[in-house]
């Protein structure tokens, strides 16, 4: 018989069953949340021809392909990048996953090719004036966006209004720019305040690009944020971004590219792969082993220390990068302690760079001992001046220190561990500078501190980072006056002559007495030049990797 | 018993208040600038504060607290500083890979836990008990990343026989999904499997002994009868404390799983939002977190009650 209370209890057996039920049911409602568009399943396409014999250049100038490339068309190139760009808007953000994704559905006007020069990309010709103040940008014609509008003066002078307010290389070429105006649909002119010996390399500089949208879309934005799909000229269009997830590129069938062939990142564009998924991946060893179980079809940043490990590796292709930057140790000249010469003379006596780079970035593969302000691969290389470069010599080193009026105060060293080179690099560099009688306080802090502390000089004595190489001396990030660092002083005189001389061999001139006075003054500490580790896959060939990988002309094979 | 549940809901008010005011102030007096995060590494010092001033984080800081817990208070999470998107939406889009890693997980160690308890315990001394409680000690020690990290080696790499990472959204392939999410739930899960194992084993061993099993087996019940019709229903009462206590250890490990698996759920979220400084996703997702934690332990309680009647809501809370 069954009482009242019976019937009331649940029994275990009736819980279970209706606990099961309900867990099914949330699952399900779980699982119905609105997804964005379905993720297309990763894959690649069968070759459609036979495989093209060009392969994936590991060695030479740079490493990329010159000349034409004849590739497979077809397939999905599955990228893993190292992290979730903080902006999918080029102008936004200096940021490099940043400028590497943009890169493939924008353009500038100006674009590097493999022998690190400007050349025209949007542009069709540039024009100067005898006196230097005038520069007329002739546009390309027909060139079209993603949205089916032409490219013409009035977008170039939109886009490069927002530039000019968002980005730091923008704002000081504006401050030199009378007026820009826009006199016919292709033809845009300058009126510079003085001759500016950078102006294609301003207009081309692969960070924050100065990339060309359509004027209704930039003007409507202003200061916030472009908002997606961003619509450019490049040969691939934005299709979606997931954050974190993926952001896909489809390949625009109706791109102008231009008629020259291949030259690095400027030429032609092939756009032989259907779609390119940026993969964010900011663990190093999942994007590795991604590429070895044939997920990822390449993984970029991988640490030089795999390489031995990596190199012989069947499954993988190992691609490394040539040029690419300089582990440069900054040296804080606001702080009085800092502003010593004699004191940086001693730091610089004191070090061997081979013993920092070598931890750091295992073979010489990776590194290459240059003292050179600029790289051996492009046209500004020169040895004048680096006589003071890689000394190894301690004695030396103490007595420029007696000579010094440095007594003993700590120097806050501030290194991270999110970027292992660096911290690597910084625990050998520490020790010596402590062998010499240096108080040193190395400070391990995460990235986002560096960024931070670095831009309060009573914060630190000395950081650690890298500087890529841009095309011209002029924009290194040390030269300028207001980067962390702050050198200011003889160079000031020396930066203006080179900012305002065209005459490119009085140029090249004005940079060996900026060597020369680099190794006298020793604003920064730098150990040498280099080279960033990628791996792909054995299918994907023809990736550009200066400035920042680029895969416009990259293919799979069978 | 609904007093109970409602006093324990409206509890949930001051936790969440007191875990905003701490996350929020631990995060801004942490060193890091967001500003120079979005910035990137060659930004000018004008546009890094350029991006502070349009952050609003150059306002005071007690300013910015009442400013971010009123909008809180109504529901509004703000909107995140890297993915320039509402933190709810954020939070949202990623609730379906940690949902579900953690329900493969728990079903994983389910599935596991129970069976390989009650054959430890109904071979009591055996070779497959002993080797089956030291598994079981291993997998109580062994790091989930770490066994994460050889699942991708072995099963990934070498075999290619499960993708090495990220994810198929489940609506649209529900099999790829899974193909995703098997090792990171596996890596997950196997540590409260042996634990559950083990309680299995030892709860299983003390019902055995009661009365009503002599009588079931002296009636001439079939011994798996016995076992899973009498024995198992009773012991599996401290499993369920287990189970529900997992809830909260899955979901914090799922952290460092998502990170080894490349999965974008809200465990990654939360550790590159940190990394970038993204203060009002991590804001946001920790109140979620602990919000999700006290309602699961809710959830868990009120179960644990139905199934022992014995028990009292305010006992067990």
């Amino acid at each position: 018989m069954s009482t009242p209370n019976a019937e009331k209890n649940l029994s275990r057996r009736r819980f279970l069953q209706i606990a099961a039920i309900a867990s099914g049911g949330l699952t399900l409602a779980a699982c119905a949340q609105p997804s964005p568009t379905p993720a297309a399943k990763a894959g690649t396409a069968p070759a459609t021809a036979a495989p093209a014999a060009a392969s994936a250049p590991t060695s030479g100038p740079v490493s990329g392909v010159a000349g034409a490339t004849t590739g497979v068309k077809g397939g999905t190139l599955r990228l893993a990048i190292i992290g979730e760009p903080p902006s999918t808007d080029p102008h936004w953000t200096t940021a490099n996953v940043t400028n590497s994704v943009t890169s493939h559905y924008c353009e500038p006007l100006f674009s590097l090719n493999s022998k690190l020069e400007m050349v025209p990309m949007l542009a069709e010709k540039l024009e100067t004036s005898s006196d230097g103040l005038t520069r007329t940008v002739r546009l390309r014609k027909n060139v079209p966006f993603h949205n089916g509008e032409e490219m013409t003066a009035d977008d170039v002078t939109a886009s490069l209004t927002r530039w000019a307010k968002l980005s730091g290389i923008g704002k000081t070429m504006f401050e030199l720019v009378e007026k820009m105006d826009a006199p016919d649909k292709y033809t845009v002119v300058f009126k510079m305040k003085k001759p500016y010996a950078v102006f294609e390399t301003a207009l081309g500089l692969r960070s924050q690009h100065a990339m060309i949208m359509p004027k209704k879309i930039v003007e409507a934005a202003g200061d916030k944020q472009l908002a997606e799909p961003i619509i450019g000229t490049g040969p691939y269009k934005f299709v979606e971004h997931i954050k974190d997830r993926h952001i896909r590129l489809a390949r625009f069938e109706q791109y102008a590219a231009r008629s020259e062939p291949t030259d690095g990142p400027s030429g032609k564009k092939n756009a032989y792969a259907d779609e390119i998924r940026f993969l964010p991946t900011p663990d190093q060893s999942v994007r590795v082993a991604g590429v070895q179980s044939g997920d990822f079809d390449y993984a970029e940043g991988v640490n030089p220390d795999q390489y031995s490990l990596l190199k012989d590796n069947k499954q993988i292709s190992t691609l490394i990068s040539v040029p690419n930057k300089c582990p440069t140790h900054y040296i804080n000249k606001k702080a009085p302690l800092m502003q010593d010469v004699k004191l940086r003379q001693a730091m610089l006596a004191a070090l061997d760079m081979e013993a920092a780079l070598k931890p750091a970035w295992g073979s010489p593969d990776f590194y290459v001992l240059s003292g050179a302000c600029m790289p051996k691969e492009g046209p500004w290389y020169t040895n004048v001046g680096t006589e003071g470069y890689n000394q190894k010599n301690p004695d030396k080193a103490k007595q420029l220190l007696k000579e010094s009026n440095y007594k003993g105060e700590p120097i806050r060293y501030l290194t991270n561990k999110e970027y292992p080179n660096m911290y690597q690099e910084a625990v050998v560099v520490n020790q010596a500078l402590q062998g010499i009688g240096l108080n040193m306080k190395m400070e391990v802090v995460d990235w986002a501190s560096v960024v931070a502390r670095r831009a309060k000089p009573e914060e630190w004595e000395m950081f650690v980072t890298w500087n890529g190489y841009p095309t011209d001396p002029v924009l290194i990030d040390w030269m300028n006056p207001m980067y962390p660092g702050w050198w200011t002083g003889k160079i000031d005189e020396l930066r203006e002559q080179l900012l305002t001389t065209i005459d490119q061999k009085k140029r090249f001139a004005i940079f060996e007495d900026v060597q020369r006075l680099f190794y006298q003054e020793v604003p920064i500490l730098k150990l040498g030049d280099v080279r960033d580790f990628h791996v792909t896959s054995t299918k994907l060939k023809d990736i550009y990797t200066y400035p920042c990988p680029m895969f416009w002309n990259a293919y799979l094979t069978k | 018993m609904t007093g109970q549940i409602v006093r324990r809901l409206l509890s949930l008010v001051p936790v969440l208040v007191v875990v905003g005011f701490v996350v929020f102030f631990l995060i801004h007096l942490a060193p890091g600038d967001p500003a120079a995060v979005m910035a990137g590494n060659e930004a000018t010092t004008e546009r890094i504060e350029q991006l502070r001033h349009e952050m609003g984080l150059d306002r005071p800081l007690w300013e910015q607290f009442v400013s971010w817990s009123t909008r809180a208070l109504r529901g509004d999470l703000g909107t995140s500083f890297f993915l320039n998107q509402p933190v709810l939406t954020a939070i949202g889009e990623r609730i379906e890979p940690t949902g579900l890693l953690t329900l493969y997980a728990l079903i994983m160690s389910i599935l596991i836990g129970f069976p390989a308890g009650i054959v430890a315990a109904v071979r009591r001394n055996s070779w497959i008990d002993r080797l089956t409680m030291v598994t079981a000690l291993g997998g109580v020690c062994i790091p989930s990343f770490w066994l994460g990290i050889l699942m991708i080696l072995v099963l990934a790499v070498w075999a290619r026989w499960l993708p090495a990472a990220g994810y198929a959204p489940f609506l649209d392939d529900p099999l790829q999904n899974f193909r995703y999410l098997v090792m990171p739930a596996f890596s997950l899960g196997l540590q409260q499997a042996a634990l559950l194992a083990r309680v299995v084993r030892s709860s299983m061993l003390e019902v055995m002994r009661e009365d009503y099993v002599r009588t079931a087996r002296a009636k001439g019940v079939a011994e798996g009868m016995v076992v899973l019709r009498h024995a198992l229903p009773n012991a599996m009462i401290p499993a369920l404390t287990i189970i529900g206590n997992s809830m909260g250890n899955l979901l914090g490990g799922a952290i460092v799983t998502e990170a080894v698996f490349n999965t974008p759920g809200v465990g990654r979220l939360v550790v590159q939002s940190v990394l970038r400084r993204d203060f009002p996703v991590i804001q946001g997702a920790v109140l979620v977190i602990a919000a999700v934690y006290v309602l699961v332990n809710l959830i868990v309680d009120i179960a644990y009650v139905i199934a022992d009647p014995r028990i009292r809501l305010s006992t067990r809370s």
